[in-house]
């Protein structure tokens, strides 16, 4: 317990620098850059036209398709990972376990793949 | 700005000769800084700082440990993620307080020495169910339209909320905990009795992750015509 | 509307102050004797015929610890809980580790700059950098000071506190994944058994800043660039993962120093055993980052810059400076996993083994410009067929072929080195069959017709004309 906690205070300590040093970039700016409160520069950029709206946040279903997608084979990694450390004493059983499962899998991606699923439109 | 330090007029028009040659330039007050910062600053601080006093005092008076520290914040992390996300009118905020939440969860793996746990929940959550949560907001028009339409469900959900506060509160009390044991479970371990004893689990689990696809496919992949790339930021583009 | 506009205080021409010019030199000296001062610390720490661990630069807090068990005496129990505990001198190992490693990034990444467009400059027959300094050397120091002294600008309409986090949440996990990356036998300060897993989970949370900056701008072209490199970069982690897994496979270990143990226990790089893995590896890797031939993200001619169109200032120096510090962690994690990370065939008893993994870093940083100095950029379409259709099926199948490997190689008897040649030749073979073939199975076409060469650039003379013209340094 205390091992693991020794483990991971670096990563506490890597965080707290890291938010020190964005932090410090972004004062060091502000002390040194010039601010003035011109409203036309913050208009939206895009090539020169002003924006006739707010952005419409409405966009393809393919992302998401895309984002379960993901998922699902981010799972499967996560399941490969003990696996990939212990088969060896498992044995031959574990092994074939895991092909069925890459198996199965493979045949949801065929299964994308033959609906065009996997085509970016 | 360094006309007012209490500094001698000598060493202070040294200063400024240094710093500011023109002399035109000052320092920014505080009154041009980003509010944001301003307020997020004091805010933070007025609220954070006096809790690691409190919490710093009790670890030096040997109160608490410093996982029970840790236990502590990670857990005031957690439930102000999930007040946010209930109650934050910004459907994207929201969101945003529900990772909150749920790296929150993670450090408390973390803490019950289940490593493997608390990647997995960072990688699987924080990375990939988040995107998939905002991705799914992004298919509709919620975000341009930040008030929480809700009218109609929200005594059924206030009911549910309260039902299963209740279930879980009976469960919590009702369960006899053993003994706290610091004991952590080695990877290998895992994953030796995952793939002898529980294999068909397993590929149960492969074949509900092969439904999911096929049903995500199913749902979204109409023939819509105006899928297409050049509509694909709605009209607003 | 302009009308209402409040005119901006007129400022004189910029010229740097002598003041901030001492202080920027007093902050370069200190870098540097930082710098020299850790240096002498991780040499001269060969007291017990090791490396220096990084951790154990707790001498500094034993003797803390020793002035502080002094003062307990006087008041026993008071200070037994936090003192008494070995975190602490790990929190301090730790801390004064991420200084040594980031100071090291740091100058690191202001040379690496150069070189690289430096590099690119020669590729694309042009000078690169060279008007600041001797050889244009401080560029990359004077893009910093211009970066730090540019207006900070938020858009309206955009979300401003989102719109303030994403380079510190984008910031954050570059920082902590160079934990785990052992420098020399015991140089690694955050040396934990499930370092692979680690690395991948802390790199999937920058698609969150990616999609937060682009979300918060209020911006088309940066909405729908955050959207394209989100999509992209959760693609590609998928290849990525299941290349490091082989890896995991065949070392046994997720532990990055009993990675790069194994390697160097049994004198052969891994480059030769997992063709496929290192090749998925460096080209996911690429996505990941939104380099070229990847740079969908920043598709200039397409989406203005991608997710930080709307950054300006520092905030978008931190964009390039995360960019950058992936680019280097990146080469360094293929150097790690795949050429042998700090050892060298036995040679390590005599090279401090952080100068042969930096040797090693640099040779696959310079694949990294190579390849963007050299390949176009892929459409959105072409990458995610690329990534589904050929990366993940091949990374699928390498992975049965290495576990077939790993059982084996645990079970047989005979000498490794003729095992392990054996594997070679095989995976190097099936590497070959499994990337051309499935490659022309997808519906791949050579261009059978097209120039073989670059042949405009022969035609005017090649880089030789160019030096003969003077135009090429």
């Amino acid at each position: 317990m205390d091992q693991l906690f020794g483990n991971y205070l670096p990563v506490l300590i890597a965080t707290v620098t890291g938010f020190i040093l964005v932090i410090t970039a972004l004062i060091g700016s502000r002390l040194l850059a010039p601010f003035s409160q011109e409203r036309e520069k913050a208009t939206t950029y895009e090539c020169g036209m002003l924006p006739v709206r707010r952005t419409s946040t409405n966009v393809g279903v393919r992302f998401y398709l895309y984002a379960i997608l993901f998922i699902i084979f981010d799972v499967e990694a996560v399941f490969i990972f003990p696996w990939a450390l212990s088969f060896v004493e498992v044995g031959a059983q574990a092994y074939w376990e895991m092909v069925l499962f890459v198996a199965i899998l493979a045949v949801g991606l065929v299964y994308a793949w033959k609906k065009g699923a996997l085509q970016w439109r | 700005m360094i006309e007012r330090l209490p500094l001698p007029a000598p060493l202070a028009a040294l200063l400024r000769r240094a710093f500011f040659p023109e002399g035109s330039f000052r320092l920014p007050l505080p009154a041009q800084l980003d509010r944001v910062i301003i307020y997020g600053g004091l805010v933070a601080g007025a609220v954070v700082t006096p809790i690691l006093l409190v919490l710093i005092v009790l670890l030096v008076l040997n109160v608490l440990t410093a996982p029970e520290l840790v236990f502590w914040l990670a857990s005031a992390v957690i439930i102000g993620g999930a007040l946010g996300s209930v109650l934050l009118k910004n459907i994207v905020h929201a969101a945003l307080s529900l990772v909150m939440t749920l790296l929150g969860v993670a450090a408390i793996f973390l803490l019950l020495g289940s490593e493997f746990l608390a990647l997995v929940q960072v990688l699987v959550y924080g990375g990939g169910v988040t995107v998939l949560l905002l991705f799914g907001l992004m298919l509709t028009n919620a975000t341009d339209d930040p008030i929480v339409s809700d009218g109609a469900q929200k005594p059924f959900a206030f009911l549910v909320g309260i039902a299963l506060a209740g279930i879980l509160s009976v469960a919590l009390v009702d369960q006899i905990w053993g003994a706290p044991t610091a004991s952590t479970v080695a990877f290998r371990e895992l994953g030796a009795r995952l793939y002898r004893d529980f294999g068909l689990p397993f590929e149960i689990a492969s074949l509900v992750l092969v439904i999911a696809l096929i049903g995500a496919i199913a749902i979204a992949r109409r023939d819509r015509p105006e899928d297409t790339e050049d509509t694909a930021m709605g009209d607003g583009a | 509307m302009s009308s209402t506009l409040r005119q901006g205080r007129r400022r004189p021409a910029t010229r740097v102050p002598p003041g901030l010019m001492i202080v920027g030199a007093v902050f370069a000296l200190g870098f540097l004797a930082a710098n020299a001062a850790i240096g002498y610390v991780v040499i001269d720490g060969r007291l017990d015929g090791q490396w220096y661990d990084i951790r154990d630069l707790g001498f500094a807090v034993q003797e803390l610890k020793a002035q502080l068990d002094a003062i307990n005496d006087d008041q026993p129990g008071f200070l037994d809980d936090i003192v008494g505990q070995h975190w602490m001198s790990y929190a301090v190992g730790a801390l004064l580790g991420a200084i040594g490693i980031l100071s090291f990034i740091g100058g690191a990444l202001l040379v690496l700059i150069w070189v690289e467009r430096r590099l690119i400059g020669r590729m694309q027959i042009r000078r690169g950098p060279n008007r600041v300094g001797p050889y244009g050397l401080l560029q990359p120091v004077a893009d910093a000071v211009k970066l730090i002294q540019k207006e900070v600008l938020t858009p309206d309409g955009a979300d401003r506190i989102l719109f303030l986090l994403p380079p510190a949440i984008i910031f954050v996990p570059m920082m902590t994944a160079w934990g785990p990356v052992p420098w020399a036998p015991n140089m690694a300060y955050l040396d934990i058994n499930v370092g692979v897993l680690y690395l991948i989970a802390v790199s999937s949370l920058t698609t969150l800043a990616v999609f937060l900056a682009g979300w918060s701008s209020n911006n088309h072209y940066a909405l729908l660039g955050s959207m394209r490199t989100v999509a992209m970069m959760i693609s590609y982690e998928i290849p990525l993962s299941i290349a490091l897994l082989s890896v995991v496979l065949i070392t046994g270990s997720m532990q990055l120093s009993e990675i790069v143990q194994w390697q160097a226990d049994h004198n052969l790089w891994l480059i030769a055993l997992l063709p496929i893995a290192m090749v998925t590896y460096f080209f996911s890797s690429t996505a990941e980052l939104n380099r070229t031939p990847n740079d969908i993200a920043e598709a200039e001619s397409e989406i203005v810059a991608g997710f930080h169109t709307e950054y300006s200032g520092m905030k978008f120096g931190l964009f390039y400076a995360v960019e950058l510090g992936n680019a280097l962690l990146v080469a360094t994690l293929v150097a790690t996993f795949f050429l042998g990370g700090w050892s060298l065939f036995g040679l390590e008893e005599w090279i401090p083994g952080y100068l042969i993994l930096f040797a090693k870093l640099s040779a696959a940083y310079f694949v990294l410009v190579w390849l963007r100095g050299t390949l176009p950029r892929f459409r959105l379409d072409q990458l995610m067929r690329f990534a589904w259709q050929y990366l993940i099926p091949l990374s699928l199948f390498n992975l049965l072929i290495v576990a077939i490997e790993a059982s084996l190689l645990a079970r047989w008897d005979a000498p490794g080195l003729v095992t392990l040649g054996l594997f070679t030749v095989v995976n190097w073979g099936a590497a070959y069959i499994l990337f051309r073939d499935w490659a022309r199975r997808i519906g791949y076409q050579p261009d059978a017709g097209g120039p073989r060469r670059a042949e405009l650039t022969q035609q005017v003379g090649g880089i030789e004309a160019a030096h003969r013209m003077g135009t090429a340094t």
